[in-house]
């Protein structure tokens, strides 16, 4: 078993963890809406987990000429994000400056991701579907007062700052390739690791159940665009970073039902 | 080569004849039946024609096109019934279930004719997986349909969700029963667990009947 799918199986054993647990939540709760859509996101980036496995397994070193996997993970996005908009319905006029930010983003590391695999079509609705996700994300941010102008700020400027660095990767001399490289790793973990950290903080210290949800989806949605950046020990490491970033997310989920 | 429209047109004619003497619930159920044979047969065009033009082999289309096809064309009638008719919870499930047993009858007929019908046993799996698969899979998107109608977030991407988690499972089926094996038996069990695993969460929701 290589390494990729050693990763993919622990991940799925963390969300075989995490699901279950939503479900003994489920069960116990009158009004479970949200956690089912939660649930439901599980479930589906566990089959995507599963499915990987199995192809792994009876195809090893075969490339797929479709990747179906990718279906649940449009599925997790769409359930994810229409789980936050049980939160706070998604409305453009709520956050006009930050959702024209998260559209020129996403359509940036959507061309990035074209320009390294070539597959327009799935790159494209991932990008949709990651970008309903991240709208969700940002209204429930904006409307919980989770981050300030600081907070925003940075966020800004590190998605300008990556979304440049990884463009120019094309573009400038080859011994300057690999430091840029280097330096876009760094500011990807260094990121994460804040986002996780504050996620972590929040679930310690913050008293306002939605604003936990709102820091651990951040901290998931910030891994998701580390993983999709990644490759080699990197991918390995944004692997492990997301499997946290889902006990992050049910933890938050479980706080909130409580407090609901 | 079997020319699947001559047999859905043999088997079609006496239920479309039985129809005529119906009356109800029972008719409803036929009807959709009927209906679930009718989309198999658009799913296979549609699967066929992609297949030829993405260049895929035969093992190849079933593993990675068919789910997609399949479940995006058995959700097409539910949609149509949730969204225009409005039926009843329990009218709807029906529905669901009889355009499964549908989809999966006239898929098996054709199996069977393209490959034999002489190993009992075989042909019992494939009565028990694909037959429960298609029928499991329904059912589930339509309590998933009823339940976000409930809750009032009958939204597009609470539908396409759905859709995309019953098209993973459909494609996860597909791959495992692909290769001879474990992995084989693994896919022939998976729809009949999932049918049990269903069970209580249908009692749970406690379907509205007239």
């Amino acid at each position: 078993m290589n390494l990729d799918a050693f990763l993919d199986l622990l991940r799925a054993l963390v969300l075989l963890v995490v699901f279950i647990g939503t479900l003994r939540l489920i069960l116990s709760r009158q009004n479970p809406l949200r956690l089912v859509f939660f649930e439901l996101a599980i479930a589906s980036i566990m089959l995507s987990d599963f499915y990987w496995l199995v192809y792994d397994l009876l195809r090893p070193g075969v490339r797929m000429p479709f990747a179906a996997n990718e279906i649940a993970e449009w599925a997790m996005f769409l359930l994810l994000g229409a789980c936050l908009a049980t939160l706070h319905p998604i409305h453009f006029s709520l956050a006009k400056k930050e959702l024209l930010g998260t559209t020129i983003f996403t359509i940036g590391n959507v061309a990035l991701w074209i320009a390294w695999s070539g597959e327009w079509l799935q790159d494209i609705l991932t990008g949709i579907v990651l970008a309903y996700f991240l709208y969700a994300l940002i209204i429930s941010i904006k409307e919980e007062a989770a981050y300030g102008t600081r907070n925003w700020c940075a966020l800004a400027i590190s998605c300008a700052v990556l979304l440049s660095a990884q463009a120019a990767i094309f573009f400038v001399p080859e011994t300057l390739q690999k430091p840029l490289d280097y330096a876009c790793y760094a500011l990807l973990f260094l990121a994460s690791a804040m986002f996780i950290a504050k996620a972590i903080y929040a679930l310690i210290r913050e008293r306002n159940a939605s604003k936990i949800v709102c820091y651990a989806f951040a901290a998931f949605a910030w891994n998701v665009i580390t993983l999709y950046m990644s490759s080699d020990y990197f991918y390995t490491a944004a692997m492990i970073l997301s499997a946290i970033c889902f006990v992050l997310m049910f933890l938050a989920a479980r706080r909130e039902a409580v407090a609901s | 080569m079997i020319y699947a429209e001559n047999i859905l047109l043999c088997i079609a004619i006496p239920f479309l004849v039985s129809v005529l003497f119906l009356r109800g619930e029972v008719r409803r159920y036929v009807s959709a039946f009927l209906l679930g044979m009718g989309m198999c047969l658009v799913a296979a065009y549609i699967s066929g024609f992609l297949s030829l033009v993405a260049h895929l082999e035969q093992n190849d289309a079933s593993i990675f096109l068919s789910p997609m096809v399949e479940e995006l064309i058995k959700l097409l009638p539910l949609l149509f019934f949730l969204v225009l008719l409005e039926p009843e919870e329990h009218d709807f499930i029906m529905l669901a279930v009889a355009i499964g047993a549908g989809f999966s009858t006239f898929e098996n007929c054709c199996y069977i004719l393209s490959f034999g019908a002489e190993s009992i046993t075989y042909i019992m799996i494939r009565g028990l997986a694909v037959g429960v698969m298609h029928i499991v899979s329904l059912l589930a998107l339509s309590i998933w349909l009823i339940f976000v109608k409930r809750f009032h977030v009958f939204s597009f991407p609470a539908i396409i969700g759905g859709l995309s988690i019953a098209m993973s499972f459909h494609a996860l089926y597909n791959l495992l029963v692909s290769e001879p094996g474990v992995t084989r038996a693994i896919g022939y069990l998976l729809p009949l667990l999932t049918a049990i695993c269903l069970y209580p969460l249908y009692r749970r929701l406690q379907i509205s009947q007239k």
